[in-house]
């Protein structure tokens, strides 16, 4: 009888960058989700579209060596982009283009968007689309427009969070 | 001790027969059999699934030199033995063997399973007998010919594409150098295990020390419509996942350069509002 898989939990490309230049709101929160994922708890998946983002390290070198040491870490799952992912993240790219849809685009803003985010950019939804694609009960992103949409769109119908790292809610 | 089925319960066994192809006479090969039989066994389970039923499948007979394999379906949960299934599935069959199309109700799976098990006929005579219904029926090139037909009437539910999938590897069959495959069990999906074929050779000796461990495995995966996972990939390549000690990388991380004024998410946005 196969176990009880571990929670998967994906990371936005800003987590990344996060984590490895140890910015002081967030390394804490994704070291903690990290050791969550070493001791088993959960599974740490990145959308193949977030590794990309990635490219040059602050001496100037580039950062794939120092990906590929990170994504061999034996709690990570690379999340490939499929057919479903593409379909879906259509979809959600069509639905959350806010240009004309006023009403919610003021709730955005004053969510803490910037004015200027009108609608979820193609690389966005590929990354929440990957995200409910694989299960995943939570997307962790610093992202206002993305958990501005996790908090009123993305939770009720997907059922996947889309926030900043919280330790209870791996623990609800 | 094994069950000793009554005659009765005979009749809700399905039978298969395999004999070299050449000289009906000779014993059969035990892998070919074996082989044949697994195919055999697939496309039932995958039949009674499509029947609603949840069954093992309990040897009533195995007989040496002319291979004979009979089974009886036999309820998981219950004990109790699945008396439609037999019948059915010689129906099926049957049915599509005369019209080369199958039953709306068969799952595309299925027919599928069924195709693979009768081509097992290029090498093997086969012959089945299933339930109340005694006569033999002769897997003929005509019989794989129409389960062709049938499988290419399905509408297309499956797409390919390149891609790594990460697991670890769980079944390793390297014994049939026609088909060499290996399963790959997905940790945060363990109740998937995807197939994984290949031909390069090199790779029997390479996969003999990652039993177990974890695999990234990269080349043509093979998806069905709206499914997560492949369930089939054609392995080009296989790399060990090395070793990681999340402490020390924790101490050792380099960062990334960010332009002056920008943050994780300022950067990440600039750069995904460019578009």
């Amino acid at each position: 009888m196969p176990s009880k898989p571990p929670a998967l939990i994906v990371w936005d490309s800003c987590c990344l960058i996060g984590l490895f230049n140890q910015e002081e709101d967030k390394a804490a929160g994704l070291t903690y989700e990290l050791r969550e994922c070493s001791e088993g708890r959960s599974a740490l998946g990145i959308a193949s579209a977030s590794i990309g983002e990635v490219i040059t390290l602050a001496d100037g070198t580039p950062a794939y060596p120092v990906l590929e040491q990170f994504l061999d870490a034996p709690f990570l799952q690379i999340l490939s982009s499929n057919r479903e992912v593409g379909l879906l993240a259509s979809k959600l790219g069509s639905r959350f283009d806010l240009r004309a849809q006023p009403e919610i685009l003021q709730k955005a803003i004053d969510f803490g968007c910037p004015k200027d985010q009108k609608r979820l950019k193609s690389k966005d939804a590929e990354i929440l689309a990957t995200a409910i694609v694989y299960n995943a009960i939570r997307l962790t992103t610093y992202d206002p427009f993305l958990r501005f949409l996790g908090a009123n769109f993305i939770q009720a119908e997907y059922g996947i969070a889309v926030d900043m790292p919280a330790s209870t809610l791996l623990f609800p | 001790m094994a069950r000793q089925f009554t005659a009765e319960e005979h009749l809700a066994g399905l039978t298969l027969t395999v004999r070299p192809i050449n000289d009906p006479e000779k014993p059969v090969d035990a892998e070919d059999f074996l082989h044949a039989a697994t195919r055999w066994l697939a496309s039932l389970s995958s039949f009674a699934i499509d029947s609603g039923l949840d069954v093992r499948w309990e040897i009533a007979e195995l007989k040496r030199s002319s291979a004979v394999l009979e089974v009886i379906p036999v309820d998981s949960t219950t004990g109790i033995i699945a008396t439609s299934i037999a019948s059915g599935w010689k129906t099926v069959v049957r049915q599509i063997e005369e019209t080369g199309m199958a039953p709306d109700s068969l799952n595309p799976s299925t027919i599928r399973e069924i195709e693979q098990f009768t081509s097992e006929a290029n090498k093997l005579s086969m012959s089945i007998t299933a339930g109340h219904d005694s006569i033999s029926q002769h897997i003929t090139v005509s019989t794989q010919k129409r389960m062709k037909e049938a499988v290419a009437a399905l509408p297309n539910e499956e797409y390919v594409q390149e891609g790594t999938v990460r697991g670890s590897l769980a079944v390793l069959n390297s014994w049939n150098q026609d088909e060499r495959w290996f399963r790959l069990r997905i940790p945060i999906a363990p109740e998937k295990q995807v197939r994984c074929s290949y031909s390069d050779e090199s790779l029997i000796s390479a996969l003999g020390d990652t039993f177990e461990r974890l695999v990234d495995v990269t080349g043509l995966m093979h998806y069905k419509k709206s499914e997560v996972w492949p369930y089939l990939v054609h392995v080009r390549s296989v790399r060990k996942v090395g070793s990681f000690s999340l402490d020390s990388f924790l101490q050792n991380l380099k960062p990334f350069n960010l332009p002056p004024g920008h943050d994780s998410v300022s950067y990440i946005r600039s750069m995904r509002d460019a578009e």
